[in-house]
């Protein structure tokens, strides 16, 4: 598999190291994020070909994060949003806003290194 | 909610109606099932779903009820808190049933690669536990690794609560993993009831070498964690005085020739009157003087 580079974006240190240990044992390379702002900065500067990001941030949520991502028309890698939150309207809002899927805390491993190697494959 | 496996080509598989049931959180109509159909112990069934109680092996007439721990996926609800539940496995002549309060993958990782018995379900469940602990393990260290750094420069309790959190969690899975051991060597002594295969006698040694081994990862780790959060407490009030020592260099920075300008601020009469064309540059420079000499005698103290 050739290195793909995926940013990690959540303010709990926890769930930072979880996905990275889980996506460093897969075969990716991981950068890591506290919040929205420095996760743009490091998606701009770094140019990963995938972002999974939390919702519930300080400085820019994830929502905002995602609009941002969107906004910038060469930065088009997949965001995969992984969140605690339990209303099903929240995940339809962020699947609105640009992001490709929604993953509940805490995740299903399984799970989600399927969805990222499946929409690794896709781009 | 009811999942059912059975073993097909050395794997585990779901399979509607197979030996292998797994009751995730069961309600009420659930529970009585289980106690009513299976003769299951009410009492033991609750264990397997409380995340307080200990590991233990007990023999009813047709099975053996087995309340193991594991470590709760982590969420990150409870801040930085890595916390255990219980399982139970009741192991029929026949059939398996697993029961958990949540929704964790089983089956997963190398330990399910090849499966023949269902003897062997129950000994790769509690392995896979282990490693999911070992798993975690390496996750703590990794989190304090980061946290150390952090704390190198921190000047708030944000990531000494953090370490707090993770002392507390090692504290936990030290005990839940002891109590696995028992647990282990309670069915090595009990190995004849299970009519364990020579390969699952050599497996069930296994398992009890790695848990030995983890246990005593988590205690390193525990006494670690522990011997250290005093000496970095005292970084963090460190930082805080070297900040406030900054201020006061400064606070007393400003002063100083404040304090001059001030002098020359009275009304009275003034060794330079106002008339002088050059008095406010010889008050500025006196105030320059001032700060100077103050400067110097901070740098010569070493403060």
């Amino acid at each position: 598999m050739s290195e793909k580079t995926i940013l990690v974006v959540d303010d709990d240190i926890g769930i930072r190291m979880m996905m990275q240990k889980l996506l460093e044992s897969a075969g990716y390379r991981v950068i890591t994020g506290e919040e929205g702002q420095s996760a743009l900065e490091a998606a701009l500067s770094q140019r990963p070909d995938m972002v999974i990001t939390d919702i519930d941030m300080p400085v820019n949520d994830g929502y905002k994060t995602i609009q941002m991502f969107r906004r910038d028309s060469e930065f088009q890698a997949p965001v995969i949003v992984v969140s605690g939150v339990v209303d099903i309207r929240d995940a339809q809002l962020v699947l609105d806003a640009g992001a490709s899927a929604f993953f509940q805390k805490p995740v299903d491993q399984a799970a989600l290194l399927s969805k990222v190697s499946e929409l690794l494959t896709e781009g | 909610m009811l999942r059912t496996y059975a073993i097909r080509d050395s794997r585990v598989v779901e399979t509607p109606g197979g030996p292998i049931s797994v009751h995730v959180a069961p309600g009420e109509a659930e529970r009585r099932f289980l106690v009513d159909s299976c003769r299951i112990d009410e009492h033991t069934l609750a264990s397997a779903l409380d995340p307080d109680e200990l590991a233990r092996l007990e023999f009813e007439p047709d099975h053996a009820a087995i309340i193991y721990k594991r470590p709760r996926n982590y969420s990150g609800k409870d801040g930085v808190q890595f916390k255990v539940i219980s399982g139970g496995i009741f192991l029929f002549k026949d059939r398996i049933v697993i029961v958990q309060a949540e929704d964790i993958a089983l089956f997963e990782g190398k330990q399910f690669n090849r499966v023949s018995t269902l003897p062997e379900v129950m000994l790769k469940l509690i392995y896979r536990s282990i490693f999911h602990f070992l798993e975690h393990l390496k996750i703590v260290n990794s989190i304090t690794v980061e946290l150390e750094h952090k704390i190198n420069e921190a000047m708030e309790n944000r990531y000494l609560i953090n370490l707090f959190g993770l002392e507390k969690s090692l504290v936990y899975y030290v005990s839940s993993i002891n109590s696995n051991d028992l647990l282990v060597e309670k069915i090595k002594y009990n190995a004849a009831k299970f009519g364990f295969t020579p390969e699952e006698t050599e497996y069930l040694d296994d398992t009890i070498i790695e848990n030995k081994q983890c246990g005593r990862q988590a205690e390193i780790y525990s006494n670690i964690l522990a011997s250290m959060m005093d000496a970095r407490a005292s970084i963090v009030s460190n930082n805080i005085s070297v900040l406030v020592k900054t201020l006061n260099i400064i606070t007393i920075g400003i002063m100083v020739p404040t304090l001059v300008v001030s002098i020359f601020s009275m009304n009275v009469r003034l060794p330079i009157g106002e008339a002088h064309p050059l008095a406010f540059w010889a008050v500025m420079g006196m105030a320059v003087v001032a700060l100077a000499i103050f400067m110097y005698f901070w740098w010569r103290k070493k403060w």
